[in-house]
């Protein structure tokens, strides 16, 4: 009995801290900082890209104080943790909606998008999101969108592909996904009988699927992946010995300086890729600032912290326009955004879509060559 | 306050669905860990019939409980067949194969993009739109799951439960049909973890399958485990532990660096702790 009370005494303790952290910091005073809300995975699967993501969010957010803030106030970060899941994700919005107050929300995963967008679309808080997909945007008029977009993504690329002869017959390789089914979508527009193999995320041995392929004549296999996904791919395509293939969404994503070391060149040489992030990204003046801050970074690294960077900076030069707090204005200055610092050649939204500067790309001789502008 | 009003909403859902699982795990002793899978069933009834049907909450929620109720009667029927660690590995088995369904039955579920634009509930012109009239609601909810929990375990059918998980044969001797009495709470189990939700599609207004995978089904296990078995009370406080915790952590002023990193850590090892120390759980009288 003693041990129960024990227990019920200890969990109102936590009860009463939380509730006193929560009063003190919501009381906090919001008008000498601009703030960006971040739910991001951080301890969970996808933090391979979640944790990039943010550390490039840091470097912007460092590089705009160390420059004196924006309008002479500090830019903070609000980063909080959630894993690519309904609930996970909306405690953290509600906690970044009651207690941290951002002036500007960012989400990097769709299932997280998916969820949060209605409170925030309720509360009239402006949202970038940096999912794959453009679903948010159609339905919430605060919403914008950044980084890659699988439907109309995957239809660039596959139509490219089909006007140049690229294949004999196409397929897609890829995982049970969201990002992945727009992708299909967009692929089926241009060839409505592409031959389709799909397993599930986290699946590491595609020897069945590409046996599979190759039996069914395939000779190019489009497909979205993650870095470890796109290696043992490549590696199992060589180790059957198969004339396949792939066409990444996106490049970098694909052929790493890591997948570069480890697959075979005959196994990746004619490797098509879409990309808007710029070939040898981790040489750039960010690259080697990134590379100095972060130990052992791998290419997908690069890619996401880039990403991050960028929307801080963008986000930042939006600010100037807007007091703190002041939804209604920054919503109106994303959407008109620009002359803000940038290393992926974004320029502004466009209906509330980031124009990236899409190419096509042919991996050739240890390296991207751009094959289409 | 609206995050506190959001905590004790996802709290009420949960503590429905560590209720429905200590039915069958604590008083009956079956090691289930199919739970998510009704869980999502009931979610994606209750979803499919608001969006696709234009059907009301309460209705759906009805008929999403049938469902969940007819699917675990056919489940329950084979999984009758196991018992002991191969009746856990029988009920892993069914959770991997709902949660399946819910990924690859696209025309139906919308596989991975999931089901967005699911309505809150709506009774007699008043829609329960704002977070406090849903968390009265769900309270409500809860609140009636807890009675038929404590109602189940003071009535003749519950004794015979808690035999069951004592000593089978032993029951059996008496001519009690078992495998009935298992199926029953199975059910019971299974129709308010549909009920939840029902409540969590409804409330979230967007599902997808990542909520109702294994992982889910492992930590309402790890409610009633860290609650107490066999304790409706203990299911409860299992509940509001195990979700109010890594809140709270959000509040501990960790260096924002490793911030994500620390608190998964210390949340953790205040579970080890807690086993360590208290492993038949919080309120509990019996180990799993």
């Amino acid at each position: 009995m003693k041990k129960t009370i024990l227990i019920i005494v200890a969990l109102a303790a936590l009860l009463i801290i939380g509730y006193g952290s929560y009063r003190a910091s919501s009381n906090a005073p919001q008008a000498n900082t601009y703030k960006i809300g971040v739910v991001a995975t951080l301890t969970d699967s996808g933090a391979n890209l979640g944790v990039p993501w943010t550390n490039g969010m840091k470097m912007a957010a460092d590089e705009i104080n160390a420059a004196g803030g924006i309008n002479g106030k500090k830019l903070e970060l609000s980063i909080q943790d959630a894993k690519i899941e309904p609930a996970s994700s909306l405690n953290a919005v509600n906690y970044l909606l009651n207690v941290s107050k951002p002036d500007v929300y960012e989400v990097l995963f769709q299932v997280s998008a998916n969820t949060i967008t209605s409170i925030l679309r309720q509360n009239k808080k402006p949202l970038i999101s940096e999912a794959f997909g453009r679903s948010i945007v159609d339905e919430n008029p605060y919403a914008f969108k950044g980084n890659f977009d699988a439907l109309t993504g995957c239809e660039d690329m596959a139509r490219y592909l089909n006007e140049n002869n690229k294949y004999t017959k196409l397929g897609v390789l890829m995982s049970k996904v969201e990002y992945n089914d727009l992708c299909l979508r967009g692929i089926q527009k241009i060839v409505p009988d592409v031959s389709v193999y799909r397993y599930v995320y986290g699946d590491t041995d595609f020897r069945t699927f590409l046996t599979k392929a190759n039996n069914d004549g395939v000779d190019m296999l489009a497909t979205i992946g993650i870095d470890p996904e796109y290696t043992l791919m490549f590696k199992q395509i060589g180790e059957l010995g198969y004339h396949i293939k792939l066409a990444c969404a996106t490049a970098s994503e694909c052929i790493t300086p890591d997948v570069a070391g480890k697959v075979p060149a005959n196994v990746i040489d004619g490797t098509i890729g879409i990309d808007f992030i710029p070939p040898k990204i981790q040489d750039t003046e960010f690259g080697k600032k990134y590379a100095s801050l972060h130990a052992n970074p791998g290419g997908v690294d690069y890619v996401y912290a880039a990403i991050g960077y960028e929307s801080t900076y963008y986000i930042g030069k939006a600010m100037k326009e807007c007091a703190p707090s002041d939804p209604a204005c920054l919503v109106n200055a994303l959407g008109k955004v620009e002359g803000y610092k940038t290393i992926l050649g974004s320029k502004g939204f466009l209906d509330r879509v980031l124009q990236l500067n899409y190419r096509m790309y042919e991996w050739k001789n240890g390296e991207w060559n751009v094959i289409s502008d | 306050m609206d995050y506190f009003i959001h905590i004790a909403i996802i709290v009420s859902i949960y503590v429905i669905l560590g209720l429905s699982l200590n039915l069958i795990v604590g008083y009956t002793g079956l090691l289930s860990m199919t739970q998510a899978a009704f869980y999502g069933i009931g979610a994606y009834a209750t979803a499919i019939l608001m969006t696709d049907k234009g059907m009301n909450f309460f209705a759906s929620l009805v008929f999403g409980a049938l469902i969940t109720g007819v699917a675990s009667l056919l489940i329950g029927i084979i999984l009758s067949r196991f018992r002991d660690d191969y009746y856990a590995l029988g009920s892993f088995g069914f959770n991997v194969i709902v949660w399946s369904v819910f990924l690859n039955w696209q025309e139906l579920t919308r596989g991975p993009l999931g089901i967005p634009g699911i309505k809150r509930p709506e009774l007699f012109g008043f829609w329960f739109d704002d977070n406090f009239s849903f968390l009265v609601l769900s309270m409500l909810f809860a609140l009636v799951a807890y009675l038929i929990c404590e109602f189940i375990a003071a009535s003749s059918f519950g004794r015979v439960l808690k035999a069951i998980r004592e000593d089978e044969e032993a029951i059996r001797v008496f001519g009690y049909k078992t495998h009935l009495y298992k199926l029953a709470i199975f059910v019971i189990g299974a129709v308010m973890a549909g009920v939840a939700g029902a409540l969590f599609a409804s409330y979230i207004t967007f599902i997808d399958p990542s909520t109702f995978s294994l992982n889910e089904s492992i930590f309402i296990l790890a409610i009633i485990i860290m609650g107490g078995l066999a304790s409706n009370k203990g299911a409860v406080l299992g509940a509001v532990f195990l979700i109010l915790l890594p809140e709270v952590l959000r509040f501990v002023g960790f260096p924002s660096d490793i911030a994500a990193q620390m608190r998964q850590v210390t949340y953790g090892l205040i579970l080890i702790l807690l086993m360590l120390y208290r492993p038949q759980g919080m309120l509990g009288k019996y180990k799993l």
